[in-house]
This record gives structure tokens, C-alpha cells and sequence, in this order.
């Protein structure tokens, strides 16, 4: 036994060096934020929320936040119903060109970023769709489509069609069952899909830089034409919100379906 | 009869929101990207339509283009083989621990990059690897060195950010892969007197070869098509093919040309992850 002690030992070494890059990243941003020097300066100067008094009164960070959270209003519902729907359909029945189907409704997952947005770029530009609002929609709706089918076919696998045909069999009438039965047993699934669909929406950016413009800066956009052009610490205090938000959305998702189930 | 037409009914109201959303926003933007790509720029920058193969002649005779084919298969190759050997030793570890609590800690820190978005993420890597960022500043601290060392615009830097954009899209496929596996064969090849490392390379790895090829395929679409995360630790200029479209389009606008560009690296996106899932099967079944 003694001999595998030191293998075991490196294994574990090596993987908390491994989760401590996965996080390096995220938490040098947050001790960022509160740092109260003017420029990116390390080790940093002295605590301040002077960067959160910022955002708080800056004009444009408010406008994006607010045009973010439209845009993820608009698109969580929409993807949760469209991908909700087609979920069903995918594992609860067999038909001709269920592959296909399948294969078109993970496509935009693969297909390389700026493809797909340098498609949506043409395509919407000839639509006038380009610096809207509902060009920003399409685009996102397709974009946390696979991602919402995918985690609610989850919940229709475990979702036993015998209670449903029960609920059907004792009188109830289908919309009954629907809302009833079928409803309530998929509703971890369904949160789970919401919350990928809301989060996947505010931080897009692959398809947005491409297709959004002056009008429609959303709060990801924003931060990248700031870090491209000047430097401003209050994309730390963004940044950090992003990372909180993240952290409470991870145990609500833990305590929903799990985190090992999530793939 | 009545019931099978009743069946098809309900299939196809079901997939009908999203194959017409797909259609309208994915199908379609896709034909008119290669319709696009059989056009042609001017001097006078105004966009012919008429149907020419000037733009993929362009790419196979330019070397510059050349150079961004290279720099984009150095990337991947990077990238997957650092995902995965990162990745996996990590995943392993992560299932076998005992403690829940603790588990569920590392599955959350490798979950948590797809809830971030990706501009916070490599905007930690710039905050980093910046001249008066955090690593040069530890390094001047301890007095090693006396001027910053460029790290940002390099291609070291490209490799590490993207790697640790990718690396949950490497670890949750093997994550799955790793617990759907049945511990009663790795105690059985144990029992019948295989070392530990025996048990692993015999049993282990190759009943998890799927999450492998699904990871690393994964891996390799999503690198050679990543353009947010270079251009801000790299900038524009950087020879990477999703940069280069990039840059060819919203700079020099030669949507055009951009189009083709697009549409070759679909191509060849497609084509090196079918070459790497025989590749990878390949080795799998000799494994086993």
C-alpha cells in the first residue's frame, strides 16, 4: 500500500494546481476591485469600493446593465419554451430524421464563434437587423438553444410517461395532466435550462460583438471595448458582479439537479 | 391510423418553434454566407455579387493566410493536449474523492467558467499577465526581475487564456464518462493482481475514451473558432484564422472575403474533428 502513497500524492498536487488556474483568473479580479489605485497596479495600494461608487453613478454602465437584462428577459423565456418543447419531442418520441433534428439543434454549439457570427453579421445586415434589438434576441435565442434542450431532456428522462398515462387514465384531462403531473416533475430541469439560457444571454459576446452596435452596447460588449481601448478599474467591480452572480447561481444549481449532472 | 397520424402531429408541433427559429437564424445566415462568399471586392471597396472564385484563390495563393491556417493548428494542438492533460488527472481526482462536500467544492470551480462570461474570463488572464499586471508584479516584489516581462500579445499568452477558457469543455465530458463507469471492474482487474497503473491504462482509460474523443473534439471546434479571447490578450494582428476573418471583415470590411475565410474554416473545423475521432478511435480500440 505504501508504495502507491506517492503517485496519490503528486495526482493530488498536481490537481489542486490545476483547479487553482481554473480560478486564478476570477479571483485576482475581485481582489482587483477593491484595490484603490487609479491603473492596474499589484501588490495593490489600499482597500477601497470606490470602483462600485463608479459603476453605481456612471451613466453608461447603468445603460448596458439595463439593455443586458432586457435582452436576457426577452431570450430566457423564449429559449426555455422552444427548447422545453423540442426536448420533449426529442426523448419522449421516435420518428424519420430524429438525428437530423438533433444535429441542426446542437449545431450552433460547434459551429466556430465567429462563423456563426460572421453569418448573423451578413444575414442580419441585409435584414437591417444589425444594432437592434431583436436582431440581439435571434441571435442569442439560438446561441442557449442547445444548452436549454439539452439540460431539460434531463428532466424528461426521468420524467416516468407511466404517471403521466395514470394521471390520463384516472380522469384527468390532458391539460390537467400537463400542468399537474408532467409539469411539476420537470420543473428541475426547467430551472436549470432557465438559469444557463438567462446567464449564457447577459455574458454573451461571441455573436454580439459582430451583430450589436453604438445602440445596443450590452454590459460584456461594454467591458470589451474598455479593455480593448483604455483602461478603466471599473471593469474590475463589473467583473466581480459577474463572478458573484455566478457563485449564487451554482448552489441554486447544486441544490436543483445536482452540479455532477451538468454536462 | 388515427393514433399514428395523432403521433406525428404532436412531433411536429413540438419541433416546429425551433427548426423554424434554426432555419431562419442559423440555416439560412449559413447559405447566405457562402452565397456571400462567391462574391467580390473592388478597389473602390463596393461588393460585387456575381459568382467568382476569386476569394478562396485568394486564400490558397496568399501566404499570409497561409501563416494564420499555421498559427490556428499550432493553437489547437496546444490547447487540446494541455486540456487533456490537465484536464483529466483533475476530473480523475475530482470523482474519486470522498468527501462530498468537497467534490462538489471542484465540480463547482470547473462548472463555474460556463456561467462567467467569457470577456471576464480573459479579462482576468490581461489583469494577469499585463506589464504592471499581478504576475510581473509578484516577480518584481521578490526582486527577480528588474523590467516587466511582456507576457499579453504573445503567443504563450493566447495559449494559456484559451486553455483556461476550454478547460471545463475537456473535464465535464470525461467527468461523465469517469462516473458512469462501474467500480466493480477496476476492483476486479485489482483482485486479479493488476498494479494500480495496470488497472488504469487497461481498465480505466479506455472505458473512458469516450468522454476523451468527446472532450478533445469539442475542444478543438471551440479553438479553432475562439476570437474574443486572442484578440484581447493578443490583439488583432496575432496570425490566428478566427482572428484573421475577424480582422478582414470589420477592418479592411471585405465581407467577401471574410465570407470564404468563414467558410473554409467550417471546412476545416469539420474536417480535422472527423481526423481526430478515427484518430482517437483508432488508438482506443488498439487499447482495448
Amino acid at each position: 500500500m505504501r508504495r502507491y502513497l506517492r503517485p496519490a500524492a503528486a495526482l493530488h498536487a498536481f490537481s489542486v494546481l490545476v483547479y487553482l488556474f481554473l480560478l486564478a483568473p476570477l479571483v485576482v479580479v475581485v481582489l482587483a476591485s477593491f484595490n484603490s489605485a487609479d491603473f492596474l497596479s499589484f501588490p495593490p495600494r489600499g482597500l477601497s469600493f470606490r470602483w462600485y461608487v463608479s459603476l453605481w453613478e456612471s451613466g453608461v454602465w447603468g445603460d448596458s446593465f439595463q439593455l443586458s437584462l432586457i435582452v436576457m428577459a426577452v431570450v430566457t423565456p423564449l429559449a426555455l419554451l422552444i427548447g422545453t418543447l423540442a426536448a420533449y419531442a426529442l426523448v419522449r418520441y421516435t420518428f424519420p430524421g430524429k438525428g437530423v433534428i438533433t444535429t441542426l439543434i446542437m449545431a450552433p454549439m460547434v459551429m466556430p464563434q465567429i462563423v456563426l457570427g460572421i453569418a448573423l453579421l451578413g444575414y442580419f445586415s441585409s435584414l437591417g437587423l444589425i444594432d437592434s434589438l431583436v436582431g440581439l434576441v435571434l441571435g442569442h435565442v439560438v446561441v442557449t438553444l442547445p444548452f436549454t434542450v439539452r439540460l431539460v431532456s434531463i428532466s424528461v428522462h426521468n420524467l416516468d410517461p407511466v404517471l403521466e398515462r395514470a394521471a390520463l387514465s384516472l380522469g384527468a384531462t390532458p391539460l390537467q395532466t400537463f400542468r399537474k403531473v408532467t409539469l411539476p416533475l420537470l420543473r428541475p430541469g426547467l430551472v436549470a435550462g432557465a438559469i444557463f439560457a438567462a446567464i449564457l444571454s447577459f455574458g454573451e459576446l461571441a455573436v454580439t460583438l459582430l451583430i450589436a452596435g453604438a445602440r445596443t452596447t450590452t454590459l460584456p460588449l461594454r467591458i470589451f471595448n474598455y479593455t480593448e481601448y483604455n483602461f478603466d478599474p471599473t471593469i474590475n467591480a463589473v467583473s466581480t458582479i459577474f463572478v458573484l452572480l455566478a457563485l449564487v447561481l451554482i448552489i441554486v444549481l447544486d441544490r436543483l439537479i445536482g452540479l455532477v449532472r451538468i454536462k | 391510423m388515427n393514433r399514428r397520424w395523432r403521433h406525428r402531429l404532436a412531433v411536429a408541433g413540438l419541433l416546429a418553434p425551433a427548426v423554424i427559429v434554426l432555419v431562419l437564424v442559423f440555416v439560412l445566415p449559413s447559405i447566405d454566407l457562402f452565397r456571400l462568399s462567391l462574391g467580390w471586392m473592388d478597389a473602390q471597396r463596393s461588393i460585387h455579387s456575381d459568382v467568382s472564385l476569386s476569394n478562396y484563390w485568394e486564400f490558397a495563393r496568399n501566404p499570409y493566410y497561409h501563416r494564420m491556417v499555421w498559427g490556428s493548428l499550432k493553437l489547437t494542438v496546444w490547447v487540446a493536449c494541455l486540456c487533456l492533460l490537465l484536464g483529466y488527472p483533475a476530473t480523475h481526482y475530482m470523482i474519486h474523492i470522498e468527501s462530498a462536500i468537497y467534490r462538489t467544492v471542484l465540480y463547482a470551480i470547473v462548472v463555474s467558467p460556463l456561467l462567467i462570461s467569457v470577456i471576464v474570463r480573459t479579462y482576468g488572464w490581461v489583469v494577469l499577465l499585463a506589464n504592471n499586471g499581478v504576475v510581473n508584479g509578484t516577480l518584481h516584489t521578490f526582486g527577480l526581475i528588474d523590467k516587466p516581462v511582456r507576457m499579453l500579445g504573445t503567443f504563450g499568452s493566447v495559449v494559456i487564456a484559451t486553455v483556461h477558457v476550454l478547460l471545463p469543455f475537456m473535464m465535464l465530458p470525461i467527468a461523465s464518462a469517469l462516473q458512469g463507469l462501474d467500480p466493480a471492474l477496476e476492483r476486479a482487474a485489482q483482485s486479479l493482481g493488476a498494479t494500480p497503473l495496470q488497472t488504469f491504462w487497461r481498465v480505466t482509460l479506455p472505458l473512458s475514451m469516450p468522454g476523451v474523443l468527446a472532450g478533445t473534439s469539442l475542444v478543438i471546434a471551440l479553438t479553432l473558432g475562439i476570437f474574443i479571447t486572442p484578440l484581447l490578450v493578443a490583439g488583432p494582428l496575432q496570425p490566428l484564422f478566427a482572428i484573421g476573418i475577424y480582422y478582414v471583415t470589420l477592418s479592411q470590411l471585405n465581407f467577401p472575403l471574410g465570407a470564404a475565410l468563414s467558410f473554409i474554416l467550417l471546412v476545416f473545423t469539420l474536417a480535422v474533428i472527423g481526423l481526430v475521432g478515427r484518430l482517437l478511435g483508432a488508438i482506443n480500440r488498439n487499447i482495448a
